[in-house]
Order: C-alpha cells, then structure tokens, then sequence
C-alpha cells in the first residue's frame, strides 16, 4: 500500500517538476527504465508469492541499473553500444514477461 | 594402463552445456534469487526488529519514489523529443504556408491597383480620338505580352508525371530515375508548340506565361516564374480553339507525349474549352528601363506609347538551361 503511493507520488513529482537530465547521461535513460520496470515486477512477484524482502529490492534495483548503465557506458566506448544495450533489453525484457506471467497467475488464476 | 570398464552409470538428464544452461535460466528463472535467498534467511534467524523493519520499508519507499520519478521523467523526455523533428517540420510548413499567403494578397492588390491604373489611364486617353486609339492599342499590348487578363475560348492541355516506380517484389517507392516523371524541358516544348500553334496567351497551373516567363527545374519541383506547379500540370490557352487543336495535334511534340503516354503511362490529354479567362501575370520587374521625364507634349498628340511594329505579337518561347530527359 505504502509502496504503491510512494511510486504514484514519485511519478507525479516527477511530471509536476519536470527534471533535466543532464545530457551525457540521456541515453542511460531508457536503460534505466527497463531496469527499474525489472526490479518493479520482480519485486510485485516476490510480494505475492510471499517471499519479498525491502532489502533484496533495493539493492537488486541499484545494482540493476548501475549494471545495466555500465555495460552500455562500456559498449558506446567499445562501438558496440547499441548491441550491448540490445542484449539489456532483451534480457530484462524476458524477466519482465517471466514476472508479468507469474503475476497474472497470480491475479487470475490462470 | 587399462582399467576395467565402470558400471553403466544410471540415466541421467541431458547436461546442459555452459550457453545452454545460462539460457534456461534466463528462461524459466525470472526472479531474482536473492528473494528466495532473503526468505531462507529469515526463516533460520526470525523476523528483523520492527524498528529496523520500518527503516528498511521506508528505504523502499524512497525507492519505489526514485523509480516513479525516472519513468515520468522518461515518459516527459519522450513526449519532447520524438516530435522535434515533427514540431521543426510543422513550424516551418506553416511558416511557408503564411508567407505564401501573404504572397497571393500582395499579388492581388497589385492587380487590384493596376486596373485601377489601367482605368485611369483609359479614362484619361479616352477625351481624345488618338487618345482612345492608342488605349486600345495598349489594351491590346498587355493582353499580348501577359500583363492584362484575357479571356476567350481556347484548349486546355493537361500534362503529369505517371507512377512513379516501384520496386516488383515489396512494391516499395525506389529511388531510381523516373522516366515518367516530366522535366522543365518538356513543360517548355509543350509551351512552344502552343505558341506555334497560334496560342495568344497561355498559363500554366493558373500562371500565366510573358514573354520574359522562366519554366525551371529546381530539386524534384517545376518553378514556373518562381513559383511551384505541381503534376498535373494544366495548360490553359487562350486560342481559336480549332486551328490551334489541329495544329498542336499535328505537331511533333504531341506525338511525342502521345508515345510517353503509351509507353510510361504519363498523363497527357488535350481538350477544347469554349471559355477559359486568364489572369494577367506579375509585372516584369524593370531593371534598366526608366520611365521617361513626362513630356512637355499635351497628351494624345504624340504619345510616348510604344512604336507598333517594334513589338512582335506573338511572345517568344520561354527557354532555360538545364534539365534532360
């Protein structure tokens, strides 16, 4: 309960104050996105299937994000950017549709 | 150094080899182990304090805020970006859209302000005979080199590009040179056989031809006076509509455009028309010529009007550089 207005008062701070993002770190942004959607969904799951724990979702959203900027940080140095940031999405894609199933089973029973 | 054969080992799942393995997990394994892990945990030790309970679920809070604030500010750089190009894009049509207007305004006040000219002038002229001589003349004049409107029956030409190609498999627009497309060089030789054929004055999309008219490609665009036409282009011309039907029929230009029609399925038709009213054209922009200190002559005497037979009635054919089939 708490978690869910915390995330509605974020998103409207965020639309209300609108924040720039500084210009060298825009293209981590949809980066980003997609982790947090990750350790969101994932951490939606663990609620349900009983076994979250605040901890484990902090530091799994951190460390995702921060990896997932460093490895496409590293590919625009290596040329290899957009492959890199391919291989990100795809992998925290699949968790997203992995989490978003179970949840729906969850929900629906089905 | 043989040893005797081991014992068939018992039947075993295929092993998974390292890519393999790594992608089952990715597959089947969606959550992040640690939660099980957390859970483990907490089973052997017990639950936490509460006090260090509400520090760590007001840490997620923060969190889950942080994360709220990076998907609105992903969703606003979204909205404002993407369109950049479309915003920039739409600015400037309008832009274009506005001055061509105010183009086509200034354009009929000038019009307006020459008939009021032109009838001033009549109504000047007109006290005296020679004076009523020489308006008609002039009248005559204008309608001839394309400064006055004029309207009379006379044929309409309609020329346009014909598809455009595609490619045979995806039916995509390909970028190879168009032989249906019309160039400055065919509007041009349409345009010079209707003179020839005894056109009086033609205009092309409603813009209407002088003798100093420029008919030019710029970019993929046909500029006529420096202004754009666009396919199909409609010929209209003033003429006797007869002789001038069989005339330009006859000619080879038609002919050749008859071809194009067959082969590249270019738009090409002729039609008489028992009225067609042409508006006059831009006044030429005078870059040398001077209007004469008024004379000390009383008008009508001897006028300075242009002498007659220095201006042939038929203008000359419009030509530029540039441009090929």
């Amino acid at each position: 309960m708490i978690a869910a207005i915390a995330l509605i008062a974020g998103i409207a701070a965020g639309l209300l104050l609108e924040p720039t993002i500084p210009t060298g770190l825009q293209p981590y942004l949809p980066i980003a996105v997609v982790a947090a959607l990750d350790a969101v969904f994932g951490a939606v799951r663990a609620r349900l299937d009983g076994i979250f724990d605040d901890k484990v979702f902090v530091v799994s959203f951190v460390s995702n994000v921060l990896v997932a900027g460093l490895i496409v940080y590293l590919g625009d140095k290596l040329g290899v950017g957009g492959q890199l940031s391919t291989g990100v999405v795809v992998v925290l894609g699949v968790r997203i549709f992995g989490n978003v199933a179970a949840i729906r089973r969850h929900v629906f029973r089905a | 150094m043989t040893t005797p054969d081991p014992p068939p080992p018992p039947w075993r799942p295929p092993v998974f080899g390292p890519g393999q393995a790594m992608l089952a997990e990715l597959m089947n394994n969606h959550l992040d182990p640690g939660y099980v892990a957390a859970k483990e945990a907490r089973d052997r030790r017990g639950p936490l304090p509460p006090g260090r309970l509400r520090v760590r679920r007001s840490i997620t809070a923060l969190t889950l805020a942080v994360i709220g604030v990076v998907l609105a500010t992903a969703f606003l750089q979204a909205v404002a970006h993407a369109p950049d190009a479309a915003k920039a894009n739409a600015g400037l049509v309008s832009d274009v859209k506005n001055r061509s207007a105010q183009t086509d305004q200034l354009q009929r006040r000038a019009e307006q302000l020459r008939e009021q000219v032109a009838r001033e002038r009549e109504a000047a002229l007109a006290s005296t005979e020679a004076g009523a001589q020489t308006a008609t003349d002039l009248r005559d004049l204008e309608a001839s080199v394309g400064v006055g409107p004029v309207a009379g029956p006379g044929i309409v030409v309609t020329a346009g590009d014909g598809p455009e190609p595609r490619d045979p498999v995806t039916g995509e627009l390909t970028n190879a040179a168009d032989p249906a497309r019309l160039l400055d060089r065919d509007l041009q030789e349409l345009v010079n056989a209707l003179w020839e054929s005894g056109a009086e004055a033609i205009a092309i999309d409603g813009q209407r031809l002088t003798p100093t008219s420029t008919i030019r490609l710029a970019g993929d665009a046909i500029l006529v006076d420096l202004r754009p036409v666009s396919t199909p282009y409609k010929i209209q011309v003033v003429g006797d509509p007869l002789t001038m039907d069989d005339h330009f029929n006859g000619s080879e230009v038609a002919d050749r455009f008859r071809a194009y029609k067959s082969r590249y399925a270019i738009v090409f038709s002729v039609a008489s028309a028992s009225r067609i009213a042409l508006a006059a054209a831009t006044a030429p922009v005078l870059r040398y010529a001077r209007a004469p200190s008024p004379s000390p002559a009383p008008p009508g005497s001897r006028s300075p009007a242009p002498h007659r037979s220095s201006i042939t009635h038929r203008p000359a054919a419009p030509s530029s550089p540039g441009g090929g089939r």
